[in-house]
């Protein structure tokens, strides 16, 4: 074996004592949560760079996309999903659905695939990766927002539907209430509350996306160092990103709670 | 009698889940409105649209080509020959013979490395589906049968579920467990059910308050029989449109981790293996993406089309 040579005996015994790899599993975790608690969360094995650095580094990265694709989800899809009730019968609306059906069933890494193929290599016209200047943002920002501005889309239209049939709309509309604040006032407003708490369950949605758009467009967020720490076994780096990600999930989880609330005044808060 | 009377309870029940309307001319009504109500779903059932008649004839010529890959393919999958890499189709040389789909960055012909990756993508999203389907059903109808702490450590799990990313447990569980089909099956499978849960869980709490099971209850009948001879048969028609529902999903699962290098390893042929693989030679010879993609995209469009049609046929409600 290479590593018998490269490494000295004394050495390899630092090392697993390093890591803690010497002991039985039970230990080592007890070990790891200690370390938790001490706020040391380790060193990644290939980077040898505490792994807090190395996710502080790549989190702006990601946090950057994701900031810029969860509006543009939210903005055109929630439109496309109104779009898709009240023009069911026309183009507008069969192609709004079309697109929200598209989005929801072929998978982002084809789509994306296909742009590259389309923008960068056909027309020439977008960078391919890299996140150098502006115009290296677009295909993966729309790539990373299609799922979940398609989920949106469909649900949207979904709720929509349900709040057209409830007995408060008929009773706005036999008031003789213009069609227009009917559907501003009282259907609009009934159907963004279950959305907003969509949009928190969506979050996981664009974190497992991102893992395919970072790598495909070689973007240096934390997902690649996700996948490359499964792919190389570095474990104290996937584990802190696990740990991480988690509690991404948990505070977005928690605003949409709260925003829950805030919207919807039938809710009350016991003290 | 009344075990008569039960019985065409049982019969005419999965026609008529969720019209209120419907439901109640069930409970009450004698068996000819039953055989109305029999006929006009196999009316509908097999007043197939144009498009999902399309998408049931390519899904049967997938799965027949999938199932009998060895026969079908015109080259051995695996086999490379380096002379010939990245050639591009015969099939835009106009040719119905040689590589029709053009070969690959090892000299391996594309359309039976498709084939046998479909085969390999199938037939792991099947297996996936139905443990993913036996967990959740089972999870669902105990937690909405029995209620109680049960109900509540299924509602906890189920929120663990909705918090966690899939894509991150499947990780977590790759790394633990290694790589390797066996352990991708049964993550993919142990972490797609809470959707069934969920839904499940919901439809056996409003059929377990109808006559039919008081009646069965007080006739002795214990949870066991219940579930399996009054609750199962009702809920029927949903685990249907969502196990059709779910393949796609599980399919885009699949490729998605296999595109990233962590899911089905070489040099075993899979869809997404094959795009991610061929992405890296896009700008030079785009025929080897462009199939399995086709394939994929093609797959998961006509069983998503499927899944919506049937669920408009039986009416089944999804959402929440």
């Amino acid at each position: 074996m290479w590593g018998e040579e490269a490494i000295s005996a004394e050495d390899w015994q630092k090392m697993e004592e390093f890591y803690g790899f010497d002991k039985s599993l039970p230990e080592q975790y007890f070990l790891y949560l200690r370390w938790l608690a001490r706020g040391d969360f380790g060193v990644s094995i290939i980077f040898r760079q505490p792994v807090v650095e190395l996710y502080t580094q790549a989190f702006g990265n990601t946090l950057k996309l994701a900031v810029l694709a969860l509006p543009l989800s939210v903005f055109v899809g929630i439109p496309l999903g109104i779009i898709g009730v009240l023009k069911r019968r026309s183009l507008a609306g069969r192609l709004a659905m079309t697109f929200a059906f598209i989005g929801y069933a072929v998978p982002n890494f084809i789509l994306a695939i296909t742009f590259i193929l389309v923008f960068s290599f056909t027309l020439k016209i977008l960078p391919s990766m890299g996140d150098a200047t502006v115009w290296h943002f677009i295909i993966p920002t729309i790539m990373l927002s299609t799922g979940t501005t398609a989920a949106l889309a469909r649900y949207t239209r979904s709720t929509m539907l349900d709040v057209l049939s409830q007995d408060y709309v008929r009773t706005a509309r036999a008031k003789g209430l213009s069609e227009r604040i009917v559907i501003f006032k009282h259907v609009l407003r009934n159907v963004l509350i279950p959305v907003v708490t969509v949009i928190g369950l969506q979050v996981p949605t664009l974190v497992g996306g991102s893992m395919i758009v970072e790598t495909i467009f070689s973007w240096p967020g934390i997902d690649r160092l996700i996948i490359g720490s499964v792919l190389n076994r570095d474990y104290p780096l996937l584990e802190f990103g696990v740990l991480f990600i988690g509690s991404i999930v948990v505070i977005v989880n928690i605003f949409a709670d709260i925003l829950y609330v805030l919207i919807d005044p039938r809710i009350q808060v016991e003290a | 009698m009344a075990e008569k009377e039960l019985k065409i309870d049982e019969g005419d029940k999965p026609l008529s889940l969720n019209g209120g309307a419907s439901k109640e001319a069930a409970v009450s009504v004698l068996p000819p409105s039953a055989t109305v109500a029999k006929i006009s779903l196999w009316k509908r059932i097999l007043d197939i649209p144009l498009s999902v008649r399309l998408c049931l004839i390519i899904i049967i010529i997938m799965a027949f080509a999938a199932v009998f890959a060895p026969w079908v393919v015109p080259y051995d999958p695996n086999v490379t020959n380096i002379m010939e890499r990245n050639a591009p189709p015969s099939l835009i040389k106009g040719e119905r013979i040689g590589h029709l789909f053009g070969i690959d960055q090892l000299g391996r012909d594309i359309l039976s490395r498709c084939v046998y990756g479909l085969r390999v993508s199938v037939g792991i999203s099947l297996v996936c589906m139905v443990i993913g389907s036996l967990v959740g059903v089972t999870l669902g109808v105990i937690s909405g049968l029995l209620g109680g702490w049960v109900d509540r450590i299924v509602a906890i799990l189920v929120d663990f579920q909705l918090a966690v990313p899939y894509i991150l447990m499947v990780l977590l569980g790759i790394i633990a467990f290694g790589f390797g089909i066996p352990v991708l099956v049964g993550l993919i499978g142990f972490i797609r059910w809470k959707t069934h849960t969920r839904l499940i869980r919901g439809q056996v709490l409003s059929i377990r308050e109808s006559p039919f099971v008081e009646a069965a209850r007080a006739l002795g009948g214990s949870n066991f029989q219940i579930a399996i001879r009054h609750i199962l048969p009702n809920i029927a028609s949903m685990l249907i449109v969502l196990l059709t529902m779910n393949f796609p999903r599980i399919l885009l699962l699949e490729s998605s981790l296999s595109f990233l290098g962590i899911g089905v390893q070489p040099p075993t042929a899979s869809l997404g293996r094959m795009v991610g693989e061929g992405r890296n030679y896009m700008a030079s010879a785009w025929w080897i993406v462009i199939p399995p993609s086709g394939f994929i995209v093609l797959i998961t469009l006509c069983m998503q089309i499927i899944g919506d049609w049937l669920r408009d046929v039986f009416d089944v409600r999804l959402e929440r």
